[in-house]
């Protein structure tokens, strides 16, 4: 495994999402730990890419578990998810197949085109699915709590 | 629709609880929140505030209720939400002072006060948006394969796409700011290489997209989707979808334009 790349990557991921997370105002004092959920979605997937796993695959994995992650955290400081949640799944955007997508259209490629619109799909499908799974196993989680607690209210 | 016993009549007007608490769902709406979360909210707060019964309801644009005050009566409001913008930090400070008004009602001409300096407030500094554009273009030019000098570039064109987002008038329509915004950053791209023989102008455009991806309007839709809200989901999901094509067709048009030259 090449790891003189994904430390590269993920250097120069942290430096973007740094400043994403900073355009999208995220709170200072919550910065440090969104730009940790950041840096574990993006080694999964320099990972995933490196032992060549699926691009379903990898991005499912490199979104679900810094999902949990956020979900856990969210619940820790008592902040809305969706502060970790942004920054964290940023690096999963297709940017350079979106880019490529409109290129090929451009340039006339159709057979290329494909390829990467194909990809870039893929990806958010990988994403979505994993949003999906984690999202649902959360609520479940908490209604299953909200459950019990007014059981035992009931009981006293 | 909760109902639950209200301990005693408050000292209020509840038209204007209800002012205040559509207030706070209209805020977190403008700054990117799932609708889940503003019904949410909203619900919460009117049952603290000693409401039996409510019935609150929201789209991307819109947040409606009605309740059943203290005394009986019925009392309805309906708001709607003008542009919607992303500021994590908001969600954050309105969900806080919902989490402390469910608590412990408060005085609901305060609390408008307090919505009022929360939204006024700016977290960070324009330079420091200009400098946080520059290294977020930058780095991303680099996370997808590009080099130093491609960094540097795209660094300098995240910039002017940040004055294009900060400085723009209010006026000008949305769709045309993103179209242009997007022709701009992929015409200095592709000028500027022709300058600058080892730049690579795909990976300069790709670090720059990433800045202008409607990160936020996408998670909050698929967030929205699979929570059950269905409407919203998909209004949002369009509009990301829409964003995008607009994006892709301003660096298309500069790319065919200009780099048909260079």
């Amino acid at each position: 495994m090449n790891w003189g790349q994904i430390i590269a990557g993920t250097a120069s991921c942290f430096v973007a999402l740094l400043g994403i997370a900073i355009i999208f105002d995220v709170p200072s004092k919550k910065l440090p730990w969104a730009m940790l959920g950041s840096v574990i979605s993006c080694v999964i997937m320099l990972i995933g890419d490196e032992i060549g796993l699926d691009l379903l695959i990898t991005n499912m994995i490199a979104t679900a578990v810094p999902c949990v992650y956020c979900d856990a955290m969210a619940r820790v400081l008592k902040t809305p998810t969706t502060i970790f949640m942004i920054p964290t799944l940023l690096p999963l955007v297709p940017g350079s197949r979106l880019y490529y997508t409109m290129f090929y259209l451009f340039s006339g490629q159709q057979a290329l085109f494909m390829e990467n619109m194909l990809a870039a799909v893929k990806i958010c499908t990988g994403i979505a699915m994993a949003i999906i799974v984690v999202t649902g196993a959360m609520r479940w989680l908490e209604a299953a709590k909200r459950q019990r607690l007014e059981r035992e209210k009931g009981q006293r | 629709m909760n109902v639950r016993e209200s301990s005693a009549t408050l000292p209020y007007d509840y038209d204007d609880v209800l002012d205040v608490v559509l207030d706070i769902g209209c805020r977190l709406l403008e700054a990117g929140a799932e609708v889940r979360r503003v019904e949410d909210t909203v619900e919460r707060l009117c049952l603290a505030y000693g409401a039996h019964s409510v019935d609150v309801f929201s789209i991307v644009v819109l947040v409606g209720v009605t309740v059943e005050g203290p005394n009986g009566d019925h009392y309805t409001q309906i708001r709607k939400v003008g542009n919607i913008g992303n500021s994590l930090v908001r969600i954050e400070k309105l969900n806080a002072l919902s989490r402390r008004l469910c608590a412990c009602p408060e005085d609901p001409w305060a609390v408008k006060e307090e919505v009022k300096q929360i939204c006024a407030k700016k977290t960070y500094s324009d330079v420091l948006m200009l400098l946080s554009a520059a290294i977020a273009a930058g780095g991303f030019a680099m996370f997808f394969g590009g080099g130093w000098i491609d960094g540097l570039i795209a660094a300098c064109i995240g910039v002017l796409i940040m004055v294009f987002t900060l400085y723009t008038p209010a006026k000008v329509n949305a769709t045309l700011k993103t179209f242009l915004t997007a022709f701009v950053a992929g015409a200095s791209a592709l000028l500027i290489c022709t300058f600058v023989p080892s730049g690579h102008p795909a990976e300069i455009m790709i670090g720059t997209i990433m800045l202008m991806i409607p990160g936020l309007a996408l998670g909050t839709s698929l967030r929205d989707l699979f929570g059950g809200d269905m409407v919203s989901g998909l209004l949002r999901f369009v509009q990301a979808l829409f964003t995008a094509a607009l994006i892709a067709a301003g660096y298309g048009l500069a790319w065919l334009t200009i780099g048909g030259f260079v």
